[in-house]
């Protein structure tokens, strides 16, 4: 992964200036107390047979201390690279730049290796995906949460054990589990032990990469409650990578939505998901199943852009049904709109206007 | 119809690595009736483990049962001769779950959704087959002509290839389809596409779907009826809405309570989920969910509750949650 810090007008595609403030800055004005982590117009781009893929291209967002917040989209929006990209996580014919990405005020691009290791897992920590390949199957489940222990903590042996079982105890799982293999715990269990080895080192942030993806409904609920009630408690920030957005709608305060490397739509949860102002959006809410049983569901029709060969001006412009002239002309750039969406549609006041009038006519 | 009957599917397993082990029987699924009419969208719900993607095998023929029969159309399965046998495969097909695997990498398009009519000399000439096929993609929503037919798996996104798997169940125009979670490696966007698909083959050609999944609003917004499976046994059983709306057995109610609430300015109040399942053995005697359940007594550790039938709903419980006074409220509402 080559890393670039770039001066102002190195990108054609958000010059510095027009990004203006971050997509998600609160709606009445008021600064966060505490920054943890402040992307700028962040890039990554991969370097393939094929040609250059942007996977994330323009993006910017804040979080504040004890922030919950959401990342929606498809496979392959970039959502998991982006991920990676805070943390410099990404291979080698990656590249990532951006006008500024820190974390707790530190510049992350130009850490040195040996800060950047202290922040990764003890800064920011993330929960992946699918548990059994996250899990090493050959050690003990104790001796795998030992090793963030003590590679960021400097305990005695005695303390790295209690650390451990303190641990275990915070996600719900028995001491003994510590003797156990990852073979040996269901779904849910080793998913509670990817939380916990995540929360060794009391991060600041923590990022969970569609953590109840692969369990049923009930352990499902079961994992965001102790998410949320760990996050209440501990008061790290939290970013949520999923592409259902109504596990967003129940545990995120603020919702970010991805489509093709490009964030098009973010604000508060409750205005971006309850109404919508970019035609993405909208369309993701309106085909969820729940309003009219056994009837013909909205579609968004078409499929996500290829990235080696983007489209030109706006990259939602081929499924869009709002589209018009400009939108095959012009990249829509990222403005703020009432409510205090930050959102990359030239017709999204008109969006808006349409998603109230559906919420309106569901509700009657 | 295809009925089952007392189905039980029981597997051996073995015991230990070493010397002296035992053997132990696994029942994946026990003594399950269920009926699946023509043009009826039949959902198979539970979690993971508790015996739905077995019962889908035994349905969609790739297993037989322990014990218990299968009936189409009255006449059991295991006694049908070879030609009868071939007409009641052209007439119950599957759809897998994962579109990567289920497609064979190194064939085109066309010839993935043309092998059941090779398979049952059903097209009466190149031109016939590849018509039948034309026209089937059409049906499930996907167009590009001669490129689409001509591609690889390989070119198309999930969604995409879940279609194809239905249009290659679709094209011999059976009267069932297995269709064994086909939304849960599917992109959100088209999910919406596949659920279409579902229900306008069933408007269009009257197909019914045995549809299994552990996505309950899906099943909520595609079934007419669901049953409700827990390790190995159906716990409650009826109509999509009375089930949902008025969950009568303890299990239903925790899983209806756990579906996450889309409206983002609601609140949804938790059900506590307490204990782990149980492995499925030594079961005969106690209701399987008992060690997860508030409500249980002594009479739930002590007997087994069998499926007892309850106005247009069977349940398996000593202590169903009121249906009377719900359904009666249901019934009022809408009245009114």
């Amino acid at each position: 992964m080559k890393l670039k810090r770039a001066i102002g007008q190195s990108s054609d595609v958000a010059p510095k200036g027009v990004t203006g403030p971050t997509d998600n800055e609160p709606a009445d004005g008021s600064q966060p107390t505490a920054e943890v982590l402040l992307v700028e117009n962040l890039r990554a781009t991969y370097s393939t047979a094929h040609g250059l893929i942007r996977a994330v291209d323009g993006v910017s967002f804040k979080v504040g201390r004890g922030d919950r917040i959401g990342l929606v989209g498809e496979s392959g929006c970039g959502k998991t690279t982006m991920g990676r990209a805070l943390l410099r996580l990404l291979p080698p014919n990656a590249t990532v730049e951006a006008d500024a990405l820190t974390f707790m005020g530190r510049d992350v691009l130009s850490m040195p290796d040996s800060e950047l290791r202290r922040v990764r897992w003890g800064g920011i920590s993330m929960v992946f995906q699918n548990a059994l390949s996250a899990l090493n199957p050959v050690k003990k489940i104790g001796s795998q949460i030992a090793i963030p222990i003590s590679t960021h903590m400097s305990l005695s042996r005695g303390d790295t054990r209690r650390r451990i079982y303190e641990l275990l105890e915070m996600v719900r799982l028995r001491p003994n589990v510590a003797g156990l293999y990852p073979h040996q715990l269901s779904g849910g269990m080793r998913q509670r032990v990817m939380i916990a080895m995540a929360l060794s080192c009391d991060p600041s942030l923590v990022i969970a990469d569609e953590p109840t993806t692969s369990l049923d409904v009930v352990r499902q609920d079961e994992i965001l409650a102790e998410i949320e009630e760990l996050q209440a408690r501990l008061g790290f920030a939290l970013i949520i990578v999923t592409h259902d957005t109504a596990i967003v709608a129940e545990t995120c305060d603020r919702t970010l939505v991805m489509y093709a490397g490009t964030l098009v739509e973010a604000g508060r949860t409750s205005t971006v998901l309850g109404s919508p102002s970019h035609p993405y959006t909208l369309g993701l809410v309106r085909s969820a199943p729940g309003l009219e049983d056994r009837t013909e569901l909205y579609t968004i029709g078409g499929r996500p852009p290829d990235l080696t060969h983007p489209p030109t001006g706006c990259l939602f412009h081929p499924r869009c049904s709002y589209k018009a002239a400009i939108c095959e002309r012009e990249s829509p750039r990222p403005r703020g709109i009432a409510g205090g969406t930050k959102v990359r549609c030239h017709f999204a006041e008109d969006v808006n206007a349409a998603a109230s009038d559906l919420t309106r006519d569901a509700n009657a | 119809m295809l009925e089952g009957r007392n189905i039980s599917r029981h597997y051996e397993a073995r015991e230990g690595v070493s010397l002296g082990r035992s053997r132990a029987t696994i029942y994946a699924v026990d003594d399950v009736t269920l009926t699946l009419r023509e043009g009826e969208i039949f959902g198979l719900i539970g979690e993971s483990g508790c015996g739905k993607s077995t019962l889908a095998r035994v349905f969609g023929l790739l297993e037989s049962p322990t014990s218990g029969d299968l009936l189409y159309d009255g006449r059991p399965v295991r006694s049908m001769g070879r030609r009868e046998r071939r007409r009641l495969h052209r007439n119950v097909q599957v759809v897998l779950q994962d579109p990567y695997d289920s497609l064979d990498p190194r064939a085109s398009i066309l010839d993935i959704v043309a092998e059941p009519l090779d398979i049952h000399r059903l097209a009466k000439s190149r031109h016939d087959r590849r018509r039948q096929v034309e026209e089937m993609i059409e049906t499930v929503g996907l167009r590009g002509g001669d490129a689409l037919l001509r591609a690889k798996p390989r070119g198309l996104s999930g969604g995409e290839r879940q279609r194809i798997a239905i249009a290659r169940a679709m094209v011999l125009r059976p009267r069932y389809i297995v269709a064994d979670e086909p939304l849960s490696m599917v992109d959100v966007s088209a999910r919406a596409e596949i659920m279409n698909v579902i229900l306008r083959l069933r408007r269009e050609f009257n197909t019914g779907f045995l549809y299994i999944t552990h996505d309950l609003s899906a099943a909520q917004h595609l079934c007419d009826e669901i049953a409700v499976m827990y390790l190995g046994r159906i716990a409650e059983v009826g109509p999509t809405d009375e089930v949902l709306r008025s969950p009568a057995h303890p299990y239903t109610n925790l899983l209806e309570s756990a579906i996450p609430d889309a409206d983002p300015t609601r609140t949804r109040p938790r059900v506590a989920n307490t204990g782990e399942t149980p492995e499925p053995r030594n079961l005969e005697h106690v209701c399987a969910f008992a060690p997860r359940c508030e409500l249980a007594t002594d009479e739930c550790v002590q007997t087994r509750p069998e499926l007892t039938q309850d106005g247009s709903r069977s349940v398996a419980c000593f202590h169903p949650l009121n249906t009377k006074d719900l359904a009666a409220t249901e019934m009022g509402g809408r009245r009114g």
